[in-house]
């Protein structure tokens, strides 16, 4: 049997590796980005055309990149800024990208496609999937039409570290997309996606309960 | 030397003694389990070739080498990843009984004291006892070990240990188990503060305002096909707020339960699982081996999903006494030591002196921020409205994770020569630090970190985030008259 090696440096166990980037559709990666237009947390959560960090997208939901960049739970400086999933409540995990206001963010923006929630009705399931269908609600509401997202799963962290060699969504476990040597990193990171998307109806309902509960308790105790 | 004994029961007119008491127990534990998370190299590096060229010298066919040295390396990478996920859980679970003892004092009317001094007015305090415990015991800062936990599970034991008396100074409420001691509480409360109108409106870090979350992306770990796992259960328990004799309960029953588990502990109940299936000590371990249920009342929430600190320590304790035997012999050498690949060669109950300058420099920062923490947290028991929240959101929690959580990382990747000679790494020593009155904490926290930056560099972002943190008054607390919030740094920040 083949020996699967991993190393902390070059696939990334460790909590802050640069990784390594094997290229990916689309984006431009390597020209200065326009003063955003919106402030977003992740790539397929854009409002408006030409608002995403390229400012080339055609359409709302089709945007490249987000365009609010931070590292971690409560240093987002304003409202629906929080990229949600590795830090907060259950009830903040649920609403990743729909923060009420500043330092009141779950996690890092930009989301990448492996990231997991850690409390909640959404716990070890795809923060993306949730906060991308958050959006499309949020536009539904607002008779928005929105267009396929870029990467139909969350943009991949290879794809990010490209266009941001230290990205790092921040923790110390250690590097989401990894191997012990007896699984394949993508692979995992894509049942975890399919499992998510097949479980969304009941995780959003879960969510609406864990939001209500709080808002509840949150009166009482005011 | 007598020893000035208080009746080992708590009354009215040892009430506040006894939280104060209570709150200093959670407030001792803090610093001694973060220094054992601190120690553990969470991902450490990959070692297969390293054990397998051992394997192979060892006769091993070479095949045969290369597999059990892939697996010998996920257990290194599994368990060291695990184990510091249930150690700072633990963590953040005192974290929360300090606050569940605060409300519980806040609401009785006495104001809770999370700043305190250390026993020792000069130096470490380092080690400490736990105040009242009997029989005493010394509770060191030490790396992650075998004796280290031995150590963490007298402190949550549920069982008294051997009574040996020594005779001290201290004017403690007498306890032989932290359970017993939280017994005598509610007791108290039951008999004394059962009436509502006992209970007042003093502020508390009450739930629902996101102050407390019972897992993060530090206590999931990745089992062996690296899927996350979390360590802590949604229904373990949360913040209360205090507003009557039945929510003071919970919130005290939350505390032992999380500690102790949910009705006093069978002990070794893991132990004796794994003797029932044969499995010997020296035998091979069982590679998909998940923990199994353990024995009753081993868990502390109602689903039974969560350890109590108690037996989380003693699984590590039981986990990692098989890993080394296993290392020593797979490697047939009794010398061998496991932990060299996951565990920071940092000292035991080290100081900022024992540190050359520019880490001395981060030292002090680090320890000014964790007073720091304090102070804040001391600050939203002392103000109203919307001060708690911005305090503790803007201030408590970006201190406690980006920044004294940051420093600590920073700190274990120092090395340094020590005294002895010894090449070690650096760690956090939780030593006291007092505030000049000259300015504010968080002015003084600026030139520190300025002074640390200069010395030792890398530090940048950490200075922007103490840059961005509320500027709490150090007198703020203690005079009433005196505003929590200053703006003393506002022109810097």
């Amino acid at each position: 049997m083949s020996k699967i090696l991993y190393s902390p440096v070059d696939s990334g166990c460790g909590g802050s590796s640069g990784g390594s980037s094997t290229g990916g559709s689309g984006g431009n990666g390597g020209s200065a980005a326009p003063a955003p237009l919106e402030l977003h947390v992740c790539a397929g959560l854009n409002a408006c055309k030409g608002h995403d960090r390229f400012g080339t997208n055609q359409c709302a939901g089709t945007g490249f990149c987000a365009t609010n960049t931070h590292v971690c739970h409560t240093l987002n400086n304003c409202r629906g800024q929080g990229g949600c999933g590795l830090y907060g409540d259950a009830a903040e995990q649920c609403r990743p990208g729909e923060n009420e206001c500043a330092f009141q963010g779950s996690c890092a923006t930009p989301i990448e496609k492996e990231r997991f929630s850690t409390q909640g009705a959404n716990q070890g399931k795809s923060v993306w999937i949730l906060a991308r269908k958050l959006f499309e609600e949020r536009m539904a509401r607002a008779n928005r039409t929105v267009g396929a997202a870029p990467f139909p799963d969350g943009p991949p962290k290879h794809w990010l570290v490209r266009l941001s060699p230290d990205f790092d969504s921040c923790g110390a476990s250690g590097d989401k997309l990894c191997t012990f040597g007896y699984n394949s990193p993508a692979a995992t990171a894509q049942k975890r996606a399919d499992e998510s998307r097949r479980t969304l109806n009941e995780t959003l309902k879960e969510c609406d309960c864990e939001v209500e509960e709080k808002e509840k308790g949150d009166r009482a105790d005011s | 030397m007598m020893k000035r004994r208080l009746p080992d029961e708590v009354t009215p007119a040892n009430f506040s003694d006894a939280m104060a008491q209570a709150i200093g127990i959670e407030i001792a534990t803090i610093p001694v389990y973060l220094y054992g998370y601190y120690s553990i190299i969470r991902t450490p590096c990959d070692v297969t070739d390293e054990i397998e060229a051992k394997l192979i010298a060892q006769g091993m066919p070479t095949a045969q080498a290369a597999d059990k040295a892939k697996s010998m390396n996920a257990d290194i990478a599994v368990f060291s990843n695990k184990a510091a996920a249930m150690v700072v859980s633990v963590a953040m679970e005192e974290m929360l009984h300090m606050s569940l003892s605060a409300n519980v004092s806040a609401a009785l009317g006495y104001p809770p004291q999370l700043v305190r001094q250390p026993t020792n007015e000069t130096g470490s305090p380092w080690p400490v006892q736990l105040p009242g415990h009997e029989p005493p015991f010394d509770i060191s800062l030490e790396p992650f070990s075998l004796d280290m936990l031995e150590t963490w599970l007298k402190i949550e034991s549920p069982y008294p240990f051997d009574k040996t008396l020594q005779a001290t100074e201290e004017a403690a409420i007498e306890y032989t188990t932290i359970g017993q001691f939280y017994e005598m509480i509610e007791q108290c409360i039951l008999e004394h503060y059962a009436s509502p109108d006992k209970y007042g409106d003093a502020p508390q870090l009450v739930p629902n305002r996101g102050y407390y979350a019972q897992n993060n992306i530090n206590t999931a770990y990745y089992n062996r096909v690296h899927e996350p796992r979390f360590v802590n259960a949604a229904d373990s328990g949360d913040l209360i707020h205090v507003v009557d004799c039945k929510s003071a309960i919970k919130a005290l029953q939350i505390i032992v339960h999380q500690g102790e588990g949910s009705s006093g502990m069978a002990a070794g109940g893991l132990l004796g699982w794994l003797q029932s299936r044969s499995i010997e000590a020296g035998a091979p371990f069982p590679r998909d081996f998940d923990p199994p249920p353990p024995a009753p009342h081993q868990f502390d929430d109602p689903a039974r999903k969560e350890r109590s600190h108690y037996d989380k320590f003693y699984y590590l304790w039981w986990h990692l006494l098989r890993l080394e035997l296993d290392f020593k012999t797979a490697f047939d050498d009794p010398t061998f030591d496991v932990k060299q690949w996951f565990v920071q060669p940092v000292a035991k109950n080290p100081t900022t002196a024992d540190y050359p300058l520019e880490i001395k420099a981060v030292s002090d920062l680090t320890n000014a921020v964790y007073w720091y923490t304090f102070i804040m947290a001391q600050s939203c028991y002392q103000s109203e409205g919307d001060t708690p929240f911005e305090v503790f959101m803007a201030g408590v929690h970006k201190s406690m994770m980006w920044i004294l959580g940051s420093l600590c990382e920073h700190m274990v990747g120092y090395g340094y020569t020590a005294a002895d000679g010894t090449s070690r790494h650096a760690a956090p020593t939780f030593e006291r630090w007092t505030f000049r009155d000259c300015s504010s904490p968080k002015c003084q926290l600026i030139e520190l970190w300025q002074t640390a930056q200069n010395y030792k560099g890398g530090l940048d972002s950490i200075g922007a985030r103490i840059l961005s943190l509320p500027d709490v008054s150090k007198d703020g607390f203690t005079n009433p008259n005196q505003p929590i919030l200053t703006t003393q740094c506002a022109s810097r920040g």
